[in-house]
């Protein structure tokens, strides 16, 4: 057994064998992986793209560029997305970015070219970085994932993409992957004053999300059913009548089936983002924007694609004296339940990202075509289209 | 066509050959020089040696910036990435197999696109080449043995990827018998090419991968954090605690990247443009000087913000507040011009008096840094963007005495055709500045920094290229710069951060300095002996003024408000007495009446003409007085000169004693 690291002298005198890091064989055979699928080119376009677009329209920063925040995979799809919504908006990007297999000699060469290339695009930052730190060590203090974050400043757009990143499972450390976030929240609220955007890709089953956890969201959104009969009905769409005496445990939670679980976790994901900042002072209040799903290991839906936007809560100063005349209403407080009351139609109207590319060829071809140039960009082999097509075809769900 | 450069062309078709087969070509990195390939290892001594040759291959390749990301405090992987003109598939083969026989300032550069077609010396885009024998790229060796290069010319649709190993040199393998003849393996190389859909992005990107682990631990300072962090220390002995620098990056353990044992300190915010975050780092070392007598920059940061300003120091950047040439008029710093050596032998520094807007540049028709009309170049480290650490302007006031900086410059073009060729070196012409400030911050500046093409390996000299003459009070209080224009560059060492100090350009320059200390040195005692007395003249006046204002505020008692002053003249003549007397009703008193009693005594002598007007003051203050309390009304002319004789004598002696 060789003896732990920093204990044998040779170690901080003899580097391990320096090794190549070139492809073997062909290297123009570069193989297809899920996120080259049309339903994440959706994700990209639709929800990341259009979503930033929005928010780089409404701030339109004119002495900054746009700060972002990803975990991108090795061909940098999602930065090269973001670059080109900034880049038409006349907007510099600056990015930060962790891929923990970076320092990986094969992975590492892919993530080395794609980086040459994003950062010769338009207006990209040159204090734009890739690092190669888990990002869940944001859940400890004095992480160099959480030094970073914090010497970068705050960000517009935070792209929390966790299936892109290989080796990225939470597995059943859902505390850490909870801390990691909170640190993050908690970095926003403080130094940050304008509106933002949270990107969430999660798989959403009992795998990911352990049932205790689904326990513990379920008696956030129970104190909201008691407290507002609105709140408790649009529980009852959800998971039926009577749901605010649902009696939730870790049992009952394994039993609710994939086809309620994924929205159930949204609900209780998103009370608890918004439960959170609320407590922040001063106040976020948390709005989820369309959000999808689409399936990985199920045949119901177990990966949410989730957008959250939060705004900082004004509250003028009062006058209790009342020297002037109220000469109109005070802006009101963000309400939690309200907030949370508003949850439902994004969960009601999750798209269904398989489903609806099943059933709209045109949409599904446009999605297709939007990849082609950021898959050449990136090379990935979409030459010729008939190649890709077919693995396209033979990976995505089937409906009856 | 040589040997070396057929194979330099068999490996670019067979680079070419496999990019159209998909194919990673394998070679190896080789020299036929044993000495060389000694060179090659470690010739470098520091990381910033290193990131020094890196930025410049990327200015020698027109690129108009360089960003590096350290990976700091991590320290696993470093990144230089330029926006140059990219390698060509030829000249990435040239690398491979000719090391040290870089055909930069050589015609043969030309064919490989490293040079200007006009000017080999020159880059294709016209600027002046700083590299010259191509071992540049590997002073990566300083730092690991695996890297790799990723390149892109403008037009081209691939980019090329070399992988490389480094070996480490060992003699063992020289002692095995015909091994002189051998070709000396440095390393291994994989090239391959991808398809890129930016056709007219270009530049190159270096990956220093699994960063060895005495680099690791040089850029994260490891022994003074091992110290900081010891647990054994005695709490008796405040040495074996320090504490770690003001400002710093934070300190991670190499074993374990991912978790900080201290946090970062930097002096800048996260909201700050790369620009304001270098301008910050420069203001946290003068912030110093209330703290500390002489700040060091040793002392304020840890090795990490060391090694970025090293880097600032040596690359061809622009300064933080304007080149020392663009010194202008309403600057208010005086600006002398340095003469030259030479058989009349310049004598004095001449004041150059700037008009407001009139630069030194200006006046003198100084050409440094020989930077071509719009070109620009710019070095991002982590997010912090590089200028030249030297201020002139703004300078925090500390000296009580002589707080004016000055400015001496100078410039030579020798004449050497005199010399023969074959000794000669080469033309030489440079300018130079010597900045004179009561305390230079940070310490390590004093000295004098010698540039060639805008561009520096060394550091300060603070010997000034070993001035003999004891003048060390004068020597610390000077910022020097010699900028080359032409000649020097083959006194330049390998390492381009020592010269040859045999070389006759060298010991022309290193002579050229002595004077000039020379000059500073006899034209600054002329200053200091002007200011000496121009304060003791303000002084004697401001001790006069006290006088007056005592004398009047004593005979406003006697008089009053509305009533006039009457006079007190001291005259040379009965004629002048008597007639001042008529016209003016004023008290007159002749000079040599008051003073007969010393001028008998004889009070010649050193300053005796200053005591006499003191004496003088005092007698006619002493006069107003008597008369404001009436007491010469009853007393003649005649008597009133006595009494003023007597007490003028008596005051005399006193102040003799």
């Amino acid at each position: 057994m060789s003896p732990p690291p920093g204990d044998n002298p040779l170690d901080s005198i003899y580097p391990r064998a320096p090794q190549h890091a070139a492809p073997e064989g062909d290297v123009g055979k570069k193989s297809y992986a899920p996120w080259h699928l049309p339903r994440k080119a959706w994700v990209r376009f639709k929800q990341w793209g259009d979503e930033t677009d929005r928010l780089v329209r409404e701030l339109n920063p004119a002495d900054r560029p746009i700060r972002y925040l990803t975990l991108p995979g090795s061909e940098l799809l999602d930065i090269r997305v973001i670059q080109h919504i900034c880049s038409n908006r006349g907007k510099e990007l600056r990015f930060l970015g962790f891929n923990k297999t970076m320092q990986a000699d094969s992975a590492g060469t892919e993530a080395n070219i794609s980086l040459d290339e994003v950062m010769r695009l338009r207006g990209i930052r040159p204090d734009s970085a890739v690092k190669g730190f888990d990002i869940l060590d944001l859940a400890t203090e004095k992480s160099q994932v959480t030094s970073l974050v914090k010497r970068f400043g705050n960000f517009d757009v935070i792209n929390l993409d966790i299936c892109d990143s290989v080796g990225m499972n939470v597995g059943a450390d859902t505390a850490r992957y909870h801390r990691a976030l909170q640190t993050l929240l908690t970095h926003q609220a403080k130094e940050r004053a304008e509106p933002w955007l949270l990107f969430l890709t999660t798989r959403a089953d009992l795998q990911t999300i352990p049932p205790a956890d689904i326990v513990r969201y379920w008696a956030a959104i129970r104190q909201n059913a008691q407290a507002s009969a609105n709140f408790s009905g649009r529980l009852d769409g959800l998971l039926g009548p009577q749901a605010v005496n649902f009696a939730m445990n870790e049992a009952a939670a394994a039993a609710i089936g994939q086809a309620k679980l994924h929205r159930l976790i949204c609900l209780g994901f998103g009370k608890w983002l918004l439960q959170f900042m609320l407590s922040a002072q001063p106040r976020w209040g948390a709005e989820m924007l369309p959000s999808a799903c689409y399936r990985v290991y199920h045949n119901e839906p177990d990966m949410l694609s989730l957008a959250f936007r939060f705004t900082r809560n004004f509250v003028p100063p009062a006058d209790p004296a009342q020297i002037v005349p109220p000469a109109a209403q005070a802006a009101a407080e963000h309400n939690e339940i309200a907030l949370a009351e508003g949850l439902f139609s994004h969960i009601d109207g999750l798209t269904d990202i398989d489903r609806l590319l099943h059933g709209d060829a045109a949409l599904r071809g446009r999605m297709i075509d939007k990849s082609l140039p950021l898959f050449k960009s990136a090379r990935v082999p979409v030459e010729p289209i008939e190649q890709y097509l077919e693995w396209v075809a033979g990976r995505e769900p089937k409906f009856n | 066509m040589s040997s070396e450069a057929e194979k330099i062309q068999q490996l670019a078709d067979e680079i070419e050959q496999n990019r159209l087969q998909n194919r990673v070509t394998h070679s190896v990195l080789q020299t036929s020089q044993r000495v060389l390939k000694r060179i090659t290892d470690g010739i470098y001594r520091q990381p910033a040696s290193a990131l020094r040759e890196l930025i410049s291959n990327g200015y020698d390749a027109d690129a108009k910036r360089v960003s590096i990301d350290l990976d700091a405090p991590a320290f696993e992987k470093i990144t230089i990435s330029d926006d140059g003109n990219g390698l060509t598939t030829k000249a990435l083969a040239s690398l491979i197999q000719s090391i040290g026989g870089s055909g930069k300032r050589t015609f043969r550069g030309i064919d490989l696109g490293v040079s200007n077609r006009e000017d080999p010396t020159r880059s294709p885009g016209g600027r002046k080449l700083i590299g010259k024998i191509g071992i540049g790229i590997f002073s990566v060796a300083q730092l690991t043995r695996e890297f790799q290069v990723i390149t892109k010319v403008k037009g081209e649709k691939y980019r090329t990827i070399a992988d490389i190993i480094l070996e480490t040199h060992s003699e063992d393998a020289l002692q095995a018998p015909g091994s002189q003849d051998a070709v000396f393996k440095t390393g291994d190389v994989k090239i391959w090419t991808v398809p890129a859909e930016d056709v007219d992005s270009h530049g190159t990107q270096v990956v220093l991968r699994s960063l060895l682990p005495r680099t690791r631990d040089d850029l994260a300072s490891r022994d003074l954090w091992a110290r900081v962090h010891r647990t054994d220390f005695d709490f008796n002995d405040p040495e074996t605690a320090p504490e770690p620098p003001p400002y710093h990056i934070g300190y991670a353990e190499r074993e374990n990247p991912g978790l900080l044992l201290s946090e970062p300190c930097l002096p800048w915010d996260p909201s700050d443009n790369p620009v304001r975050r270098f301008e910050k780092l420069v203001q946290a070392v003068y912030d110093q000087l209330g703290m500390t007598r002489n700040p060091s920059r040793a002392a304020v940061f840890d090795n990490y913000l060391n090694t970025i300003w090293t880097l600032s120091l040596s690359a061809p950047l622009d300064y933080l507040d304007g080149h020392p040439f663009e010194i202008r008029g309403y600057d208010g710093i005086p600006v002398f011009l340095l003469g030259n050596l030479g058989p009349k032998g310049a004598v004095r520094a001449e004041r150059l008096d700037l008009a407001e807007s009139e630069t030194a540049r200006q006046r003198l028709k100084l050409v440094s840094p020989q930077a071509q009309s719009g070109d620009t170049f710019e070095v991002v480290i982590d997010g912090v963007s590089l200028r030249r650490p030297i201020k002139f302007r703004h300078l925090p006031e500390t000296d009580p005495r002589l707080k004016q900086p000055l400015m001496f410059i100078g410039r030579d073009t020798p004449d050497l055709s005199s010399i023969p060729e074959s000794i000669r070196g080469g033309s030489l012409a440079f300018e130079a500045y010597f900045f004179w400030t009561p305390k230079v911050v940070p310490t390590e500046h004093r000295g004098v920094l010698v540039r060639i093409n805008n561009a520096s390996g060394s550091l300060f000299d603070e010997t000034f290229m070993k001035y003999q003459v004891s003048e060390q009070t004068r020597l610390r209080q000077l910022t020097a710069e010699i900028f080359v224009t032409e000649g020097l560059d083959a006194a330049l060492n390998i390492d381009r951060e020592s010269f040859n100090i045999a070389h006759p350009h060298y010991v022309y320059i290193s002579g050229w300095v002595h004077n000039a200390l020379r000059l500073i040195a006899s034209r600054q005692k002329a200053l200091a002996k002007n200011l000496r007395e121009s304060e003791k003249a303000d002084a004697a006046a401001r001790q006069e003024g006290q006088f007056e204002n005592l004398v009047e505020e004593l005979l406003r008692s006697l008089y009053s408000p509305s009533d006039e002053i009457p006079p007190v003249a001291l005259v040379d003549t009965e004629e002048e007495a008597r007639e001042q007397r008529r016209e003016t009703g004023a008290i007159v008193l002749l000079r040599d009446k008051i003073f007969e009693r010393l001028a008998q005594q004889g009070r010649a002598g050193p300053g005796a003409r200053e005591r006499e007007k003191k004496l003088e003051r005092v007698v006619v203050a002493i006069a107003k007085l008597l008369n404001g309390y009436d007491l010469f009304e009853k007393l003649s002319y005649q008597r009133q000169q006595e009494v003023l004789r007597d007490i003028a004598t008596l005051i005399a002696f006193r102040s003799e004693e």
